[in-house]
């Protein structure tokens, strides 16, 4: 190192010295001194260019040239602010769309749940899709009990419960698990022990819960002692046994699971008997694969599982059918869709950045040629034009860079909002779409392939500059009259690509306007919605009744209550009870021989006035 | 004469000058400017060095081991660097010599039957 530099800093001296010698030698030849020098200089050539070619031996001119090349954009954008902002905002805007839509693919598509070999672990999914994404639990017992390629079989599902704890009772979201359900995870406890098949043995096996991380966070003060204290869950006592590691969020990506009950509780704690029915589906089925097996051969199992169980049930289990799919959104009956709209938005983001990029390229290309003069002086003292597309190539990056660490910014802030929003519904949704630091890398990524696009643009204008030309101020314009330049393509594929956005946000718009105007069949206007559930109270069947009967009377007594009923969910709710009706000579009541499958609407008569008649073309059937 | 056939020359010479100035310097140190002189006088004044062209070349050979530098007074009692070969550089240019032996040999057998077809 002081080497290199002793020899560089005595460069200049060396070179001085190599022309002073020549230049006696020219005088000894009988030149005039002054005549000596010049050609001396002459035949020693660019002693610019050779110190610059020197210094490259030892130091990586690459570099040197970089850090003063990012330095002259930095100058040039800081001389030039209106340019300099509106580059960085526009490109900052179409790389944090890209950036927003990947986090959230990221999210709920590539990152796999946070479980050891998450790539062994899939769900259980009907290929029939009239049954619903929903499997019933006798069904998931069998699979359990006949097959040869899962090292765990689990069933779970979504409840909520009255949790009560430091004297308060709140609703809080959970899972009722079978016994494997964590066999299955793999997971190791936060705290203490995870569910295990004997607490699911039986009913009432055992009065086990696992609370969830951020469920212990907030609802118990993180206390450290959780372990064996009580809590009552639907009236019901009992004991956390656990906590899950940070960052397990549940199975479905969509929800934050504060507890995880034993399923085998689950008419205990529910009120209703549902563990034995094979008619209605409650469950998701969740399973590991053992070391080797592969999803072709798992398939092939269940499909001789399935075959078998039909065999055995024939009235309730005609329609079975088993796929495996890919765990997280309800397998792919909400994952198809999930995936299909976020790739069709990330198209949408790739236009709104390669439209930024064509307007920063026009940009970039008006620039270079208000910079014409400039360049053509660069060239002329000896530049090369190499040289000079790197140094605008570099500006690009600078902008597109700076535009990055913005998009990273907005991203972040986006992302961060999102996944913190409480959307209102029934259910606890969450977007676990919290950023990953691994968004810096997209974004950096993104950053370069937009700059080195408008980058580029310049390029052709570089290397057609011609010095004479410019200086003597044509600047090139006998060029531009005669063909098509690039700047008047990339106008043109600018306005193409805003017409194409411009039209997928009118046409979202009108759809939006049109489902949220959209003629339902009833009313919803001066409707008032209130919605509990007596069963996290505790109340059962006659008890529930007793207090509906009340408070349905005490409502209609409000002053401007016109009518007030009851119902169990309201029309267009999400909501998965249904009910099968058969039409009055079925005398074989199975599944395929229904006449109408709809969602039950359970409701007051006084919210109905009129009979309810079936779909046109199906058997027909009435209500009273 | 063209800026451009001067730089096509000195592109030929690029990867001979590292053998010339090794050349020059097996008869012991020599500095900067009296290599130039050296290579120039020695071949009669055919090849041209554009005598910048010489120092990074000298760095180059430097940066490899093939060439040291000394401090030394010049001929007129001044300070000067002296370029010395080094073992690694004598060695280095028995290989370059011949490898030039028979490139020099190969492009003028090719070369040879050439002229003789073009003349007839």
């Amino acid at each position: 190192m002081s080497r290199r530099k002793q020899l560089l800093e005595n460069l200049d001296q060396d070179i001085r010295e190599h022309i002073e010698a020549e230049t006696q030698d020219n005088i000894a030849r009988g030149m005039s001194p002054e005549d000596a020098h010049y050609a001396a200089m002459r035949k020693f050539g660019n002693v610019i260019c050779v110190k610059e070619e020197t210094r490259e031996v030892w130091i990586s001119v690459w570099f040197e040239q970089l850090l003063q090349d990012v330095r002259f954009a930095l100058r040039t954008l800081s001389k030039n602010p209106g340019f300099a902002l509106t580059a960085i905002s526009t490109l900052a805007l179409g790389i944090a769309a890209n950036v927003i839509v990947f986090g959230v693919l990221q999210a709920l598509v590539l990152r796999p749940i946070d479980i050891p070999h998450p790539e062994r672990v899939m769900t259980l999914e009907p290929t029939n899709k009239d049954r619903g994404m929903f499997f019933a639990y006798p069904e998931v017992r069998d699979v359990s009990d006949m097959n040869s390629v899962f090292s765990a079989v689990a069933a779970d599902t979504v409840r909520s419960f009255g949790l009560e704890a430091h004297g308060a009772t709140r609703q809080v979201w959970g899972y009722e698990v079978s016994g494997q359900y964590f066999e299955v995870l793999g997971i190791r406890p936060f705290l203490g022990r995870l569910l295990e098949r004997a607490d699911d043995a039986h009913p009432g096996a055992s009065k086990a819960a696992v609370i969830s991380w951020p469920a212990w966070k907030s609802l118990f003060n993180a206390d450290a002692d959780i372990v064996g204290k009580t809590v009552r869950v639907n009236k019901q006592t009992y004991t956390i046994v656990g906590v899950t590691p940070r960052g397990f969020y549940g199975t479905e990506k969509f929800l934050q699971p504060d507890i995880f009950v034993p399923m085998a509780n689950a008419t205990e704690l529910e009120g209703i008997d549902w563990l034995e029915s094979r008619k209605d589906g409650y469950v998701f089925s969740i399973v590991r694969l053992k070391d080797g097996v592969t999803v072709a051969q798992a398939n092939a199992d269940l499909k001789t599982i399935v075959a078998r169980i039909i065999r055995q049930y024939p009235k309730d289990e005609e329609t079975l059918s088993v796929k495996l799919a890919k765990p997280g959104l309800a397998g792919d009956f909400m994952g198809a869709p999930v995936r299909a709209f976020l790739i069709a938005v990330m198209a949408l983001a790739g236009i709104v950045l390669l439209t930024a990029c064509a307007n920063l390229g026009s940009l970039f290309a008006a620039r270079t040629a208000d910079r014409a003069k400039e360049i053509a002086i660069r060239l002329a003292i000896g530049s090369s034009r190499w040289r000079i597309l790197r140094q605008i190539v570099t500006e690009a990056f600078v902008i597109s860079i700076l535009a990055s660490a913005c998009a990273c910014e907005l991203a972040w802030i986006a992302l961060t909002a999102f996944a913190n929003w409480r959307p209102e519904t029934n259910a606890p949704v969450l977007f676990a779409v919290q950023p990953q630091p691994s968004l810096y890398l997209a974004s950096f990524a993104i950053s370069i392939f937009a700059g080195a696009i408008f980058g580029i643009m310049p390029l052709r204008q570089i290397f057609k500059a011609d010095p004479n030309d410019a200086i003597k101020g044509g600047s090139g314009q006998s060029a531009a009259g005669r063909r098509w330049a690039l700047r008047d393509v990339l106008l043109a594929t600018q306005i193409a690509l805003c017409c194409v956005t411009v039209t997928a946000a009118f046409v979202a718009l009108r759809g939006l306007h049109k489902s949220l105007t959209a003629d339902m069949g009833f009313k919803p206007q001066n409707a008032v919605l209130t919605k509990f559930d007596l069963a996290l109270a505790g109340y059962r069947k006659d008890s529930a009744e007793h207090f509906q009967r009340q408070l349905l009377d005490r409502a209609a007594q409000l002053p401007g209550a016109e009518a007030v009923s009851y119902s169990n969910t309201t029309p267009l709710a999400m909501d998965n009870s249904t009910e099968v009706f058969f039409s009055r000579d079925t005398i074989d009541l199975r599944r395929t021989n229904d006449g109408l499958r709809c969602a039950l609407l359970l409701c007051g008569a006084r919210l109905f006035q009129r009979r309810w008649h079936a779909a046109a073309g199906r058997p027909r059937c009435q209500l009273y | 004469m063209s800026t451009k056939e001067q730089r096509e020359r000195i592109e030929l010479l690029q990867g001979t000058l590292d053998l010339l100035i090794l050349r020059t310097l097996v008869r012991g140190p020599v500095h900067g400017h009296a290599i130039a002189k050296a290579i120039e006088f020695n071949s009669d004044e055919v090849l041209q060095v554009e005598q910048g062209s010489l120092y990074p070349a000298l760095h180059r050979l430097i940066k490899r081991g093939w060439i040291s530098v000394e401090e030394g007074a010049s001929e007129n009692n001044r300070r000067a660097k002296f370029y010395k070969l080094t073992a690694k550089g004598r060695r280095q240019l028995a290989v370059e010599t011949s490898k030039w032996d028979k490139l020099a040999g190969a492009i003028a057998r090719i070369l040879r039957p050439a002229e003789q077809e073009g003349e007839s």
